[in-house]
């Protein structure tokens, strides 16, 4: 039992972290939660045990700054698309080249 | 006299003919030149949906020294934060009839993440004169032919507008080919009644439409695919849900500009 609810929670951080660095906003939730779950049992069997209780701290603590960080890049970053020349440019290019297929078939 | 008024009433009738011609030029029933639609695109993650890109259905006019031409010019560019990781810069565009919406060019310019997929159809008749090039390969020509009443998929969606769809009712259906990376595909549209659909630019009435391909597994499932379009003169495409084999995914339009009514 501890040992599958420490496996969980460390795949569960893994997740989270991993969640933090994609800009996927709301999803990093899910993970985190698991892991925060997963750590507060741990918390407890260890405090029963009267063992250290670090590790399942340190699970919470990172799943949490994880969440933060991932919700509050979801907040604060709207949805811009970036000024592209060369795209631009592309377009002007292939509007171009079909005018001069256009009059090719008149 | 007589015959003076016969020539004004002709030159009346021709100056306000030609007006008419120009005030129609370029206008189909539903959508006009310089009309912009713009969508957020988001993807289905485990039920969550996150969004990627913006999408923009633009028309303008295109002259030659002979005929004007409807461009119907789509666009997909990933959002700045996910440039990073996942760089789209898509190009569909059709040079179409300006009233009965026949293409005459269909172009793509594909550029996902560095990945290159380029392809021009020139269409003579049901034949195409296709050039493709797809990655580091160089360009390949071909020729190949179509069933009658083929189109590419930009001119599709502005010809779905063009349909009478107010007349249509619930479970009518609409086989049509779609021609896209040179290979045909049937499809069939299905009226599915209307539904009202929440946006940012409010509540709007929409014909729900299902959209399936047969024996293809690039939308799989049959009305997985459906379509929003708005039950007014302008038939919007208002949302678009679609599933492709790697998931599911929306189109939600976000800002419309320019609309003919």
């Amino acid at each position: 039992m501890k040992l599958l609810t420490t496996i969980i929670a460390f795949i569960g951080l893994i997740i989270t972290l991993a969640f933090t660095v994609f800009p996927i906003g709301y999803l990093t939730i899910f993970p985190a939660i698991i892991t925060i779950l997963c750590g507060i049992i741990l918390y407890k069997i260890n405090s029963n045990e009267e063992k250290s209780i670090l590790l399942p701290k340190l699970l919470i603590g990172l799943a949490i700054i994880g969440a933060i960080i991932s919700l509050s890049r979801g907040y604060l970053t709207s949805d811009i698309v970036a000024e592209d020349e060369t795209f631009e440019q592309r377009q002007e290019k292939s509007n171009q080249d079909a005018i001069d297929d256009l009059e090719g078939l008149e | 006299m007589i015959v003076q008024f016969i020539k004004i009433t002709f030159i009346i009738l021709s100056i306000t003919s030609f007006s008419t011609i120009k005030a129609q030029e370029l206008s189909s029933k539903s959508f006009k030149s310089g009309e912009h639609l713009t969508y957020q695109a988001s993807y289905n993650m485990s039920g969550v949906l996150t969004t990627f890109a913006q999408v923009d259905l633009k028309t303008a006019t295109v002259k030659t020294s002979k005929n004007s031409y409807l461009h119907l010019k789509c666009t997909a560019n990933t959002y700045t934060k996910w440039d990073n990781f996942f760089k789209i810069r898509d190009l569909y565009e059709a040079y179409v009839s300006p009233y009965t919406v026949t293409p005459y060019i269909y172009k793509r310019d594909n550029n996902e993440n560095g990945t290159i997929r380029k392809e021009k159809y020139i269409y003579k008749g049901q034949n195409i004169k296709s050039t493709f090039v797809r990655g580091r390969s160089g360009e390949i020509k071909e020729n190949f032919t179509i069933p009658a009443n083929t189109r590419d998929i930009v001119s599709t969606l502005y010809y779905i507008r063009n349909l009478p769809i107010s007349n249509a009712k619930a479970g009518d259906q609409k086989d049509f080919n779609i021609v896209f990376d040179r290979k045909t595909k049937s499809a069939t549209l299905s009226f599915m009644g209307t539904e009202t659909v929440n946006t940012i630019l409010g509540n709007i009435k929409c014909y729900k439409i299902g959209v399936s391909l047969k024996k293809e597994n690039l939308l799989k499932g049959k009305a997985n695919n459906i379509l929003y379009i708005s039950a007014d003169k302008n038939k919007v495409p208002v949302l678009i849900k679609f599933n492709i084999p790697v998931g599911s995914g929306q189109l939600k339009l976000i800002k419309a500009q320019n609309l003919k009514y």
